[in-house]
This record gives C-alpha cells, sequence and structure tokens, in this order.
C-alpha cells in the first residue's frame, strides 16, 4: 500500500501541470480562502458591530427602573462573572444667578460607562467627573452663558464646570434624554438634595460581560422582571440603530452564502473535468493491476492532497487578508477589535474538505468503473460525470450552507427552485439567443458562416457557460444595487437637513411669534397641536369588551398619547388603506398599531382628550417612519375635529451650526419652551450608518473577486479544451489569426447574450426585493441594461486574449498528443 | 486462492464460441459469433485483420477485460468473469501485461518509476533492482531517469515493453505496438518483444497489420467479417 501512497503523492504533484487539476486546486483554494475569511470577518465585525451597539448603549445590558435597584441585581451579575456599574439619571434645573435651564443629569458610578467611552474637551482620562466637579455639553453653556471653568448650581451645592461633554453613551431614553445632560459622581448625588422621595429618576444598572454570560443574566432578568423594570439589550433594540445593524449583518450573510456557492459551483465544475479527463489513466492503472478500492484509493488520495495544500495555502491566506482588512479598517472600528476566534478558520477547510469528498465520491465510483479495454481505442472517449448524483450532492450542499446562513429551511429551498429553474431557463434561452445572433451575422460578416456552424457546434458549451455566468453576475448586480439601495435608504433616513432640534411645549399663543422667529432665520416649518388622550371605546363599546387580553395590555392603551390633526397627511407617511377626506370626521392610524389592536377602516374609535369624549370613524391606515425625526403620531385626526379642545404645539427643525444663537432667541422670548436637542444622537447615528455601508461594499467586492474567479475557471477550462481544437483546426490549415478571429467573436457574441441574459434576470429579481423588502417604488436601473452586457463581453473577450497568448502553436500540438 | 501461481492447464487462453456485440444508438453491432481459439503456453501469437474488424476488441475479451456477448474464454484454466473484481484485479497485476499503441507511459514517471510501478502494485520489494534490470534488458540502461516527455516514441515503447515484462507474466497482450513507429524502429520493437518473449517463456499475443511483423510469430490468425481463421505456414 506504500506504494500507492507513494502514486497518489506523485499524482498529486503531476497534477499541478495539469490545467484541470490546477483549476481544481485555486477553485479549493479559492472556496477555503473565501469560506475562511468571510466566517471569521463575519464573526469579527459581528462581534465589533454588536459591540458598537453596545457602545452606544454604554453597556450590553441595561437594567432600568423607576425605582432604586435591588442589590440583588449586581449580586447576580457577579456570580456570573459580569462586570457592572450604575447610574442614575434625573432631569432637574440647573441655575446660574440669573438662569435656570432644565438639563439631564447622570450620577455616575465608577466604571460608567461599562461600553463605549465618554468624550471631554479638553480631553480627559479620568473615569469620573473630580468631587465637585461636572462635565457639561455645550449647550449648557451656550444657553446659560458659561464658560468651563465657572460653577453652576444643582439643588443645593455648586458644582464647577471642568469639561465639556463632547458624546456620551448611555444619554438615558425617553424625554429624560432630550435635555442637554451633564455628569457628576454618584457620591455627589445625595449632596446635591435633588434626589428626594418621589422625584422622578431614571435608576439604571448598566452589565458587560461574555455573550453567553450575558444572555443567561438577561434571561434571569426576564423571568423575574418587576412592573417597574426594563431590560434593555442591544439585539432586542427596535431602534434606527438595531434596524441598520440587523440588516447590516443579514447583508453581510448573504454575501458569504453568495460566496459559498460560487466556491461550490466552481469546486464542482473542476471536480467534473477533472474525473472526465482521468478516465485513459485510471484504465492503464487497471490493466497494471489495481482494483477499483484501490484505484478509488488512489485518485481519493489525491484529491485530498490538493484539499491538505489549498487548506493549508487558503487558511494562511485568509489569516493575511483578515489582519490586514482589519488594519484598514482599524479608524472605522471600535477598539480593540476583538480577536480572532481559531475555530472559525477552520471552517474553510472542513467546508472544502466536504465539499471535495462529497463532489468526488460519486464522479470517483464513475471513474473506477472506467473499461480498461478503452485503451484500446485511440479515439478518446471521457468518461461520463454521474452528473445527476453530483446535482444531488451540489443541491444538498446548497441547501445545507442556506440554512445555515439564512437560517431558514423553506427560504433556502425556495432559493434553489429558483436558481435551478432559472438555471435551466438561462441555459435554454442563452443557447437560443446564440442561434439567432448567429443566424443574423451569418451574411454581414466575413466570418459569419463559420461562426454560424461553430455555434450549432458549442450549443453544450453555452448551455453551461451561459447560466453559471449569468447567474453569477446577476447575484453580484443584484447584491451591489441591494446594497445602493440600502445605502440610499440609510443616506435617506438621515438626510443632511434632518431635523436635530425638537421644540415643545408651544403654546396657542406663541405660535405665531415661534413661526417668526424660525422664518427669520430661514427656518420653514409645520407646528402640530398636540392633544393628550387614550383610546377608550371601540364601536361604542369599551375595549374591554371588544379587545382580547393580549391587545388590552398594548403600550399604547396604558398612556395617554399625542393625538394631533392636520388638513393632508405628513409627507414622511404614506396610506396604505382608505381615503384621508379632510372635509369628513375621520382618523387615520398607524398600520402596525391598527393590526396589533385589530382596529379597520370605518371602526368607529371612542377617544378621552382630557375628559371630553371625541368618537370618529377611522378613514385610513397609514405607515410612517419613526426613524424620521419629525413628529409622529399614532392617530391623525381631519380639522375641526378637536378645535374646541386645549393644544399645545410641537414641532422639530434642523438647526446645525446656528443652534446656540436661535436658542437663545427662542428661550429668551419664551422661557417655557423646550427645546431638545438631538444633534449628538443624530452624529453618532450617521458616522455608524457610513462605516455600515463601506463595510458591506468590501464583502461585496470580495464575492466578486470570488465570482470573478469562478468565470474565469469555467472560461479557462473551456478555453484550454478549445485549443485542442484550434490545434487540430491549424494542422487542417486554417490560419492563426483566423482561428483566433473566430474565437473572440465567439466570445464576444457569448459574453453580450450573458450580460443581456443577466440585466433581465436582475431587472426580474430587484423588482420583488424592491417591493417586498425595501417597500421602494420598482424602478429600472438604465445604467445596467448596457454597463452588464458590455462588462460580460470585455470579461469573455479579455479571457480569451489571455488564453490565446499562453499557447503556441507546438505547445498545442503537444496538448493534442496528450495522453494520460 | 493463489492467483499468482496459474492453473496447470493444456492452454493458456481457451476461447470457447466467442460471440461480441455492442449496442449503439445506431442500432447493435455484430463483431462477432463463434470464435474459438487455444493457446498453448510460450506460444508467440499474431492477429491481423482490416481495420475496424474487431481485433481489438477480440483482445480485450482474451485479456479478461472486457466479457464477451456470448460463449466463454478461460485464461489459465480459470473464466474470469466468475472472479470477483479483487480477484480479477490481482491475477492481471500478477500474471497479465499489456503493450499499447500509443505507449501509455505515466507522465509524471521516470523510465525507472513507470517500470517498478507495477512490482509496486504486486508488493514486489525487490522493484528497483528488477525494474534496473528490464531496462537494460531493452537497452535503456542510460535513460533511467527520463521522463516519457524527453524520450522518443520507439524509446517510450521500450520503457513499456520493460514495464510489460517486469512481473514476469504468463500473458503479454500488445495491441499494435508499432503502429506509431517508423518501419525501423518498429521492427526494433518486435525483435525485443520476441527476445523477451523467448527469454522469458512468456505468451505474446500481437496485433499487426503489418504481414512481415505476423510472420514472425509461430502462429497467424486473420480477423475479417467476423470470422477468425488461422494461417498455416
Ligand atoms: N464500446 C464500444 N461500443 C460500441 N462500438 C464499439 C465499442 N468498441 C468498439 N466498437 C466498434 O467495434 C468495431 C471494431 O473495433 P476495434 O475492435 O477497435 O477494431 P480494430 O481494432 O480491428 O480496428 C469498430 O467499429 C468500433 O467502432
Ligand atoms: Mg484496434
Amino acid at each position: 500500500m506504500r506504494a500507492l501512497g507513494a502514486l497518489a503523492i506523485r499524482q498529486t504533484l503531476a497534477g499541478f501541470t495539469l490545467p484541470e487539476c490546477r483549476a481544481l486546486f485555486l477553485a479549493l483554494i479559492l472556496a477555503i480562502f473565501t469560506t475562511s475569511l468571510m466566517a471569521v470577518m463575519g464573526d469579527r465585525l459581528d462581534h465589533s458591530l454588536s459591540r458598537k451597539g453596545a457602545e452606544l448603549l454604554g453597556a450590553d445590558l441595561i437594567l432600568q427602573s423607576t425605582r432604586p435597584l435591588h442589590p440583588q441585581r449586581t449580586e447576580a451579575a457577579e456570580k456570573l462573572g459580569i462586570r457592572h456599574s450604575g447610574v442614575t439619571q434625573l432631569a432637574t434645573m440647573a441655575s446660574t444667578e440669573q438662569q435656570f435651564l432644565l438639563i439631564s443629569l447622570r450620577a455616575a458610578q465608577s466604571g460608567y460607562p461599562l461600553r463605549g467611552e465618554i468624550h471631554l474637551q479638553p480631553s480627559s482620562t479620568s473615569a469620573l467627573p473630580a468631587t465637585g466637579h461636572i462635565w457639561v455639553e455645550s449647550a449648557i453653556l451656550e444657553r446659560l452663558g458659561l464658560a468651563l471653568g465657572d460653577s453652576l448650581t444643582l439643588g443645593e451645592r455648586d458644582f464647577i464646570i471642568s469639561h465639556t461633554l463632547i458624546s456620551s453613551p448611555d444619554r438615558g431614553r425617553g424625554f429624560v434624554s432630550f435635555n442637554p445632560q451633564a455628569i457628576i459622581r454618584a457620591d455627589d448625588l445625595a449632596s446635591t438634595g435633588l434626589l428626594l422621595p418621589g422625584s422622578r429618576a431614571q435608576y439604571r444598572l448598566l452589565f458587560a460581560g461574555e455573550p453567553e454570560a450575558i444572555s443567561t443574566l438577561q434571561q434571569q432578568f426576564k423571568d423575574g422582571l418587576e412592573t417597574s423594570e426594563r431590560l434593555i439589550a442591544i439585539d432586542e433594540e427596535e431602534d434606527r440603530r438595531g434596524s441598520a445593524l440587523s440588516r447590516a449583518s443579514a447583508f453581510l450573510k448573504l454575501v458569504a452564502f453568495l460566496t459559498l456557492l460560487i466556491s461550490g459551483l466552481t469546486i464542482f465544475l473542476s471536480l467534473r473535468r477533472f474525473t472526465r479527463l482521468q478516465n485513459r489513466r485510471a484504465a492503464l492503472l487497471r490493466t497494471l493491476g489495481l482494483n477499483r478500492a484501490q484505484l478509488a484509493g488512489v485518485y481519493l488520495l489525491q484529491l485530498l492532497g490538493y484539499w491538505f495544500i489549498a487548506a493549508l495555502v487558503g487558511t494562511l491566506l485568509a489569516l493575511f487578508a483578515q489582519q490586514g482588512l482589519f488594519l484598514l479598517l482599524a479608524d472605522m472600528l471600535p477598539q480593540p477589535i476583538p480577536p480572532t476566534r481559531p475555530l472559525f478558520y477552520l471552517l474553510g477547510p472542513a467546508m472544502g474538505g466536504m465539499l471535495v469528498v462529497a463532489l468526488s465520491l460519486p464522479a470517483l465510483k464513475q471513474l473506477c468503473r472506467t473499461a480498461p479495454a478503452d485503451l484500446f481505442h485511440e479515439q478518446l472517449q471521457s468518461s461520463g460525470y454521474p452528473v445527476r448524483i453530483s446535482y444531488l450532492v451540489l443541491g444538498l450542499f446548497i441547501l445545507l450552507s442556506g440554512f445555515f446562513y439564512l437560517n431558514s429551511l423553506v427560504l433556502s429551498l425556495l432559493l434553489m427552485g429558483i436558481l435551478l429553474l432559472s438555471a435551466l431557463l438561462i441555459a435554454w434561452l442563452g443557447a437560443r439567443l446564440m442561434v439567432l445572433f448567429g443566424h443574423l451575422l451569418q451574411n454581414r460578416l466575413h466570418l459569419g458562416s463559420l461562426l454560424q456552424s461553430r455555434i450549432q457546434q458549442q450549443q453544450r458549451w453555452y448551455r453551461l457557460q451561459i447560466p453559471v455566468t449569468c447567474l453569477l453576475l446577476s447575484l453580484l448586480s443584484i447584491n451591489y444595487l441591494a446594497l445602493t439601495d440600502l445605502m440610499q435608504r440609510w443616506r435617506a433616513e438621515l438626510p443632511a437637513n434632518t431635523p436635530d432640534h425638537f421644540l415643545i411645549n408651544v403654546q396657542p399663543w406663541e405660535t405665531d411669534d415661534v413661526i417668526n422667529i424660525l422664518q427669520q432665520a430661514d427656518i420653514g416649518t409645520q407646528l402640530w397641536p398636540i392633544y393628550r388622550g387614550r383610546l377608550t371605546a371601540l364601536n361604542q363599546a369599551p375595549l374591554a369588551d371588544t379587545l382580547n387580553a393580549e391587545q388590552l395590555s398594548h403600550g399604547s392603551l396604558n398612556r395617554e398619547l399625542n393625538l394631533t390633526w392636520a388638513d393632508s397627511i405628513p409627507a414622511h407617511n404614506s396610506l396604505t388603506q382608505g381615503n384621508w377626506q379632510p372635509d369628513q370626521p375621520g382618523v387615520s392610524v398607524e398600520e402596525k398599531l391598527a393590526d396589533e389592536l385589530g382596529l379597520k377602516v370605518g371602526d368607529l374609535l371612542g377617544f378621552d382628550i382630557g375628559g371630553t369624549r371625541v368618537e370618529v370613524p377611522i378613514n385610513s391606515l397609514r405607515t410612517l417612519r419613526w426613524d424620521s425625526f419629525q413628529p409622529n403620531f399614532f392617530y391623525i385626526f381631519t380639522p375641526a375635529q378637536l378645535n374646541e379642545l386645549p393644544a399645545s404645539f410641537i414641532t422639530s427643525f434642523h438647526l446645525g451650526d446656528r443652534a446656540g444663537e436661535i436658542n437663545r432667541n427662542l428661550l429668551q422670548n419664551h422661557p417655557t419652551l423646550t427645546l431638545i436637542d438631538v444633534r449628538q444622537l443624530l452624529n453618532q447615528l450617521q458616522t455608524l450608518l457610513g462605516q455600515l455601508a463601506q463595510l458591506s461594499t468590501l464583502l461585496l467586492l470580495l464575492a466578486a473577486l470570488a465570482a470573478l474567479l469562478l468565470v474565469y475557471t469555467t472560461l479557462h477550462q473551456e478555453l484550454e479544451q478549445r485549443q485542442k481544437e484550434n490545434a487540430l483546426l491549424r494542422t487542417l490549415g486554417a490560419s492563426g489569426t483566423r482561428c483566433r478571429q473566430l474565437d473572440l467573436l465567439e466570445l464576444a457574441l457569448t459574453g453580450g447574450c450573458t450580460g443581456l441574459l443577466a440585466v433581465a434576470i436582475t431587472e426580474l429579481s430587484l423588482w420583488p426585493v424592491h417591493q417586498r423588502l425595501l417597500q421602494l417604488e420598482p424602478v429600472l436601473h438604465p445604467t445596467l441594461w448596457w454597463a452588464l452586457p458590455l462588462g460580460s463581453l470585455v470579461l469573455f473577450v479579455t479571457m480569451g486574449l489571455i488564453s490565446h497568448r499562453s499557447k503556441s502553436l507546438s505547445a498545442s500540438y503537444r496538448l493534442l498528443r496528450q495522453q494520460l | 486462492m493463489d492467483l499468482s501461481n496459474p492453473v496447470e492447464t493444456q492452454f493458456v487462453i481457451n476461447a470457447q464460441d466467442v460471440a461480441k456485440q455492442f449496442a449503439t444508438q445506431a442500432g447493435p453491432i455484430h463483431l462477432f459469433s463463434k470464435i474459438n481459439l487455444q493457446i498453448k503456453p510460450g506460444e508467440t501469437v499474431a492477429i491481423t485483420g482490416p481495420s475496424g474488424a474487431g481485433k481489438s476488441s477480440l483482445l480485450s475479451l482474451l485479456a479478461g477485460l472486457d466479457e464477451p456477448s456470448a460463449g466463454s474464454i478461460a485464461l489459465c484454466g480459470r473464466t474470469l468473469t466468475e472472479l470477483s473484481d479483487k480477484q480479477q484485479s490481482a491475477f492481471r497485476a500478477a500474471s497479465i501485461s499489456f503493450v499499447f499503441q500509443s505507449f501509455h507511459l505515466l507522465p509524471e514517471l521516470d523510465a525507472l518509476g513507470n517500470v517498478m510501478l507495477p512490482l509496486q502494485i504486486l508488493g514486489n520489494k525487490q522493484a528497483k533492482t528488477i525494474a534496473t534490470a528490464r531496462l537494460e534488458q531493452v537497452g535503456l540502461s542510460h535513460r533511467l531517469h527520463h521522463k516519457p516527455a524527453q524520450l522518443s516514441g520507439g524509446e517510450q515503447q521500450r520503457v513499456a515493453i520493460a514495464r510489460a515484462f517486469a512481473t514476469q507474466p504468463t500473458l503479454l497482450f500488445a495491441d499494435e505496438p508499432t503502429g506509431n513507429l517508423d518501419q525501423h524502429t518498429g521492427e526494433q520493437i518486435i525483435e525485443q518483444l520476441l527476445q523477451m518473449n523467448a527469454s522469458e517463456g512468456t505468451t505474446l499475443i500481437l496485433i499487426t497489420h503489418d504481414p512481415a511483423l505476423a510472420q514472425r510469430c509461430q502462429r497467424v490468425f486473420h480477423l475479417d467479417n467476423g470470422q477468425l481463421q488461422e494461417h498455416t505456414v
């Protein structure tokens, strides 16, 4: 058996000179490299990004309460080895000798925050303000006309302003987070006398630790959560950042899946060619006395040899590549970047090994059945590749990896079905299209009739090459366009003039003046009247009689909501059902809420607004964007429904750098107004979204590289085969130039057809993606219509040129003679 | 069953009423039927006939590489098709060798490696010594470490002959071994084959369509139109 091992090793090494083995080897490296890299990168990025989320949050998990938290809570965390810290946040008046300002005060314990950093001006490394010192946001300095070093009074105590607070995680939630912020040490809080029994403060415990421990703790807390308590975790954040993160990670997974698909296909095709061309050798080894099992052993060893070397090379490459990438990304990611988990490096080799074995076993079985008698016949008969079984294996692989990456069997089944059907359809269409073009060109080019017969001969090849390349191009362009749409959406979520201030508590008699002040500063805005009220009746029956228990516990029923009326639906809302008729009594309801409460267009809603009962029918349902930084309302009434009721007004607008001046202007004239500054929040979000977009682009580029290599592999295999035919043609007297022109013409045509089909596939697939996923009006992408066919044409021709250059006549003649 | 020591029989090849037909898409091809052939140990046999007559097909039947459509073939007294793949392979490794028209050397192995291979498959510890001796016998002692690509056609075929004789086979099948060589080289190759046959006592079945070469064998058969006829010299 040593002899067989040695034979396998020599065969492996010798294989490096054979084109199909080289292709297989490169494909394996590619597969292992990309799978490992994606796994490691994905893992580290996921880690990093969720840490980034954690840094906005200031922790991995937060337990928040309106009452001081029980020490049991921290003991539970300590048992699990989780770090913790605490903060108390309250809205309070800060004062100077002349002025008062409502601020949000945080009294932080040591270690706060656990994730992310507090940025100060001048920068400082101290974790907490010194005793008697306070850090305040610039808004406080602006409004109170203070500078660093001045003193600020909180309750019974004076503090020295030592630093400006540039940004800080954990700004708090809800109303309290909107006021300008200040931070003091927790031990200084008592001396202010602000925290009296009954004062409205938020008590928060922050936790950070290993993901497993955190989720254990989270579960423990969840099970014993008191009514005053609320748990806040990164992955449960339903806010803008949360949805952006999850969309980004879904996109990363999609790209990883795509790469895996591509790699699998590359291996499949190389292996197919490899086994096809091995039948003579297999026959010879059989005549030398190898039995089937031994022959299979030799080939399996050879393939495993490639796998082993490819695993080494691929893993090393992945190691270097990810180091390099993270160096490049260092600026964009929170430091320190979590370390690589070595296990993820095994994913590529494992995947590659599984693929090689699974795909080669049926082929090897076939190879071992090679009839040695074939050796006596000079015409080369290539052994059949057990296509059906291999497709089955490939399908299973797609299904499994789809399940792994997309987390849904149905989805991956559907995906596979669609891929398969499209491949078949494209194969048929592509071959037809080639014939059609061949026909059209027949009499128009001097090579026309040669081309025509070439096209007739090559139908089989088109049925493979065109769908493979076409699907690749489509997948890449779908992903690319989906990414651009995603980025556009991200950008649209936060355009440059996104409102960064909310003005609330505007009284009816102040509205004209406020609008005046804003208009003078060139700020156009709409004031929304606010009525505080709650839903009490549905179709003239109390809610308790019409809703089920789950619906009755809905958050929107247990507090007063902001209600408003308007002449028209706001621009960032869109009607999904019913009609907005401003002259009829009616109310428009937010769709998700309506769905959860089981409300339908036509239902009669009864509201209690400050003791007054109002009954109106639902005239429409609408969706809105909570992330628009515009005032949003669950219920919008038509005009004249709420006229006689007392209201205050709310608005939002973009101030940007002029904030200080306009703030002063507004507040000096109307001291009771509350101006909420969300600039910092906005900035944090914009940075994060920008980084996500860059990362996604980068990963997509990697997938594109993998795809390019696959197309190269398949095309190169065919072109190498072509060399033999050309060598034959040339020995028959065709000139080299003519062969070459014919080849290039055919390749250009194939590339063009492939590109055209890819355009169609892309546009057709983007239609539902746009409609369902991104909720955008489906649009055509005119650039795609010329860019894709042209790109594909150039790709094919370039590969053709490369392949032609690499073979001299004598080399291709030797190719002809090559027997084993 | 010890396969390396052939059963003692009168005939090393005994073909009875052998028929072969291929099913093709264009319908069945009947190559021949009722072919009978008995060959004694050590004989040299030539099979001639026009191209497409079925010589190669007959050869692969006789060598047990293919199954006849009807009739039976016994090699060294046993019917190969009744044996398992393992037993067949072991028998082939020990007792049968081939020389092909297009040499079929493994391109990555040098001359020595190619000749050693069948010995190694048999687990022979003296593979290298034997292979070197064989290559010397065919006059290639100065080419031991050349790869097939560095050898001329005649030299490649001599390596193939050395490989074929390396295991001291009972039977040697050669299918137009001179077909890819010029006449002079071809004659040398035949000379080599016959010499080795004489010194090893191997039974030689040789396909050729060169009548002159055929005449150098003890028995000459002609296959045409599905009929196998022996020419008596
Ligand atoms: N496996 C096969 N299937 C179908 N036809 C075959 C097969 N093997 C050989 N033939 C046909 O049998 C005929 C005889 O072939 P062959 O034995 O190679 O003849 P020869 O060696 O005398 O030239 C040829 O027409 C060939 O095409
Ligand atoms: Mg023949």
